[in-house]
This record gives structure tokens, C-alpha cells and sequence, in this order.
């Protein structure tokens, strides 16, 4: 099981490297998952995101639609990609903490 | 710099290679780029698409699925095809015809996958975890995915 190493404790993630326990992140765990995945240090901008993708998150249990995302947070969808490469699935939600994209379409 | 190339004489030479499903006869526009395998060269060429989609009429307001689709096709090709190489190149084609809309195909330099491994779109969940290549996305939001070349290829067509 692969592992993500946060200061002195670590979290399992899937395959494509979303944690397993959701309930965990924190932003610590934030930090280290952008680290991990080519977003590199996280901005204001990309706080806004990561946050509203959170919040969405905790409140459905789904990621926001990325039209919701962009409407929202008032990026443009190449923003979105330009702050997070992997795209809004790949990228901002798994920073966000999420298990999987599921339901972002 | 990205090398761009666009015709829209679909009679020409240069149309030999047209994706083979369709019909040179009846495509509008045909774009062809290469790009160097790195982030900051893929919003040029989505750039260049979307005009396409405007200027044509070719899947006409379904502007938000073809730039999403597109994006993390590219960012797939990049990462995955190039490991962010900007000396290697991606390849990418579009097609528009006027009956079977637009036709989008990806090409990177890289090992691929084995398509074989893909669920089907109904596996469910599967879906949201091969390695990360945002198939889920992608399939969501395009009429037709189908993969080639030992997975260096993705071809997706919207309406």
C-alpha cells in the first residue's frame, strides 16, 4: 500500500495517490500532497480552491461539478489547470483531501 | 514555439493522413500541432482549438467538455508521455466534420499502457482509478474514447 509521509506520521493512498481516510487531512497534509504531486507551494489561489473543493466536499460527500468549481471560486478552467497540472480531478482534489473524483464531471 | 499547421482544403495533400473514420470530403478544418512536452504549451494550442470550435461551428457550445477533455489529455501526454521534457513532443490533431462533429487525437512519445486494461464504462468506480490519466473525465465528457498505439494515442469525438 503506497504511503504519504506527513511530518512524523504517514496516510495510505490509493494507487493514484488519494488518501484512504479523508477524515485525516488537514493542511498539513495539503502541503504534502501537492509536494507529491507536482503542484509544488500552495498558494492564496490555490487555497481558495482547495478550500471550496473541501467544503463541498464535507458538506455532499461529492467534489463540486467543475463547472461549479470554476463558477465559484471565479477561475477560468485553464486557471484551474495552471494552478493544479493534473487537472481538477487529479489535482486540486486530491490535495483537497478527497478519496477519489468521483462525481466532478 | 509549437508548430502549427491548418488547412481547410480538405482536398489537399496534406489530408492524407486524416483520421481514418472520417471522411476527408466532408471535413471543415483539419488542425495539426506539435507541442513541446511541458505545461506552459498547452493553453496556446487549447486556445486553438476553442477558435476552432468558434470559427466552425463544429461542436458548437459544447466548448466547456472539449476544453476540459482536451486539457487533461494533454496534461496526460506531457506528464505521462514526455515525464515534462519540453524536448520531446506531443502530437495533436483535430478534425471537424460537418455531420460527425469534432474529432480529437492525442499522440505522445511516451511507453503507454495496455488499453486492454481499461474497465468498461460501466465498471463503476474502476473508472476513477487507472493510474491517474483522467479517463474518468474524459469519458464523461466525450461521445467516443477509444485509445491506439499501446496507449501512446487517444482519439475522443464530441458532437
Amino acid at each position: 500500500m503506497p504511503q504519504l509521509r506527513v511530518g512524523d506520521t504517514t496516510l495510505d493512498v490509493n494507487e493514484d495517490g488519494f488518501i484512504l481516510e479523508p477524515d485525516r487531512w488537514n493542511d498539513a497534509v495539503a502541503v504534502a500532497l501537492a509536494a507529491s504531486n507536482g503542484v509544488g507551494q500552495l498558494t492564496a489561489e490555490h487555497w481558495k480552491i482547495v478550500r471550496y473543493i473541501r467544503e463541498h466536499y464535507v458538506e455532499f460527500h461529492v467534489p463540486p461539478l467543475v463547472r461549479k468549481l470554476c463558477k465559484q471560486t471565479g477561475f477560468q478552467l485553464k486557471d484551474i489547470y495552471e494552478l493544479f497540472p493534473s487537472g481538477p480531478a487529479n489535482g486540486a482534489c486530491k490535495v483537497a483531501g478527497l478519496p477519489n473524483a468521483k462525481g466532478c464531471v | 514555439m509549437n508548430e502549427i499547421t491548418v488547412s481547410t482544403n480538405p482536398t489537399s495533400p496534406d489530408h492524407a493522413a486524416a483520421p481514418a473514420e472520417f471522411e476527408c470530403a466532408n471535413l471543415a478544418v483539419r488542425l495539426d500541432v506539435e507541442l513541446r512536452g511541458e505545461v506552459a504549451a498547452i493553453t496556446p494550442v487549447v486556445d486553438q482549438v476553442l477558435g476552432l470550435v468558434r470559427d466552425t461551428g463544429c461542436a458548437q457550445g459544447k466548448e466547456f467538455e472539449i476544453e476540459t477533455a482536451l486539457r487533461e489529455a494533454l496534461a496526460n501526454a506531457v506528464r505521462y508521455g514526455c515525464d515534462h521534457n519540453p524536448s520531446k513532443t506531443v502530437q495533436l490533431s483535430v478534425a471537424c466534420d460537418v455531420e460527425r462533429g469534432m474529432l480529437i487525437v492525442v499522440r505522445d512519445p511516451g511507453p503507454g499502457f495496455d488499453p486492454a486494461q481499461i474497465p468498461s464504462p460501466v465498471a463503476g468506480e474502476q473508472l476513477y482509478s487507472h493510474h491517474g490519466r483522467g479517463i474518468y473525465l474524459i469519458s464523461q465528457l466525450m461521445d467516443d474514447v477509444q485509445f491506439g498505439r499501446g496507449g501512446t494515442e487517444i482519439r475522443m469525438r464530441k458532437r
